[in-house]
């Protein structure tokens, strides 16, 4: 006759997979925390962007430079017109149509900030300024109070008409 | 007896926390989850954009030529767009100045874009669909241009308006006795492809 193993023995073969069954479950619930964990923050990524108030800086400064400040008309939003864009880009002592000086690097809603304003064409790279102008003609319609180099900039556009064409007008800031 | 009861919990456990983070992204009304690629300042910017487009366009002309761009005797007698396929609608910019800007505008920053005209039609208003790209998505903009046509407006071929016969122009003469033929309203509906 067979004698009876030891108690101990057979609890442990009672108990099956004990510790391997222990070892799985730990490491699926482990995994899925550590999965929410890394992925609840990337959730706000999407409204972090453009952090404070660039965003709207650079939307308002868009807004009043192409219906306002370079508009021949504010009745016609968009509408630039050619003595204003001289006075504004051309860096010399021009007056604009409505009789105002427009050589000044301070720009409408933006203090203390730096800004790069660009018109170009409209499927031309914002590094390429567009020259519509008839006379005087080497007039690059760009403007920017810094040299420093943009890093997380915000960006507005508007679809800005000069002399019956149009072009993309894009201000950054930074 | 006990077998994988640990594995068994871990999953259900592991279940119920992704449930959790599952319904916390469902309850909030914008998420990276949501069907969008936009946020709420690049639709300020592409409906700013779309204004300009319109305005730039009504101040040089190319709004009125692409509304009266018909071709009255196209699609056996109906009238259609000048050069639009059988579906009497431009599936990118109409091949006139209005369409070579929208296309310069929109579609090479990738934003799909539909063009309709509205007219008035008795005491209702009907439209015109001059674009169609597909349908919009939730986070669409739209900005609108009304454009006054009058009897001698020309079609694209030169003919007055006012001596097209009745049906032949997609919009009524609202009023036959007076100069002017109708006030149209052009909208583009743009959003990110």
């Amino acid at each position: 006759m067979i004698e009876r193993e030891p108690d101990r023995t057979v609890r442990d073969r009672d108990r099956g997979q004990t510790m391997l069954d222990f070892a799985v479950a730990m490491g699926v619930f482990l995994v899925t925390v550590l999965f929410v964990l890394a992925y609840a923050p990337t959730m706000f990524d999407p409204f972090a962007g453009g952090s404070g108030t660039k965003l709207v800086v650079a939307d308002r400064a868009a807004t009043t430079l192409s219906a306002d400040v370079l508009a021949a008309s504010t009745a016609e939003p968009g509408v630039l017109s050619a003595s204003c864009l001289i006075a504004f880009f051309g860096g010399g002592d021009d007056k604009c149509s409505t009789g105002e000086y427009l050589d000044s690097n301070d720009i409408p809603a933006v203090t203390n900030r730096n800004y790069n304003v660009t018109i170009h064409d409209l499927n031309a790279s914002v590094d390429t300024p567009a020259t519509p102008l008839d006379e005087p003609d080497d007039i690059e319609l760009t403007k920017s109070n810094s040299g420093s180099v943009p890093t997380d900039v915000a960006v507005a556009t508007r679809t800005v008409s000069i002399e019956g064409d149009p072009y993309r007008l894009t201000v950054r800031v930074w | 007896m006990r077998g994988q009861a640990h594995t068994v919990e871990a999953f259900a456990a592991a279940v119920l926390v992704v449930s959790g983070l599952v319904f916390a992204t469902q309850a909030a009304a914008v998420t990276p989850l949501s069907a969008s690629t936009s946020n709420q300042h690049i639709e300020n910017q592409q409906q700013a954009t779309v204004e300009g487009l319109l305005a730039a366009s009504a101040d040089n002309g190319n709004l009125t030529e692409a509304v009266l761009y018909w071709n009255a005797s196209a699609d056996n007698g109906d009238g259609a767009f000048v050069g639009a396929p059988d579906s009497g609608t431009y599936a990118t910019g109409p091949p006139n100045g209005f369409g070579t800007d929208l296309n310069e505008t929109l579609s090479s920053r990738q934003i799909a874009f539909n063009v309709v005209v509205r007219y008035p039609d008795g005491d209702s208003t009907d439209t015109e669909p001059m674009v169609r790209m597909g349908e919009p998505s939730d986070n669409a903009v739209s900005a609108t241009r009304t454009v006054g046509l009058y009897n001698n407006s020309k079609i694209q071929n030169g003919t007055s308006l006012g001596d097209l016969a009745a049906d032949k122009f997609y919009a009524p003469d609202t009023d036959s006795d007076s100069q002017l033929y109708a006030v149209v309203e052009v909208e583009v509906i743009a959003w990110r492809k």
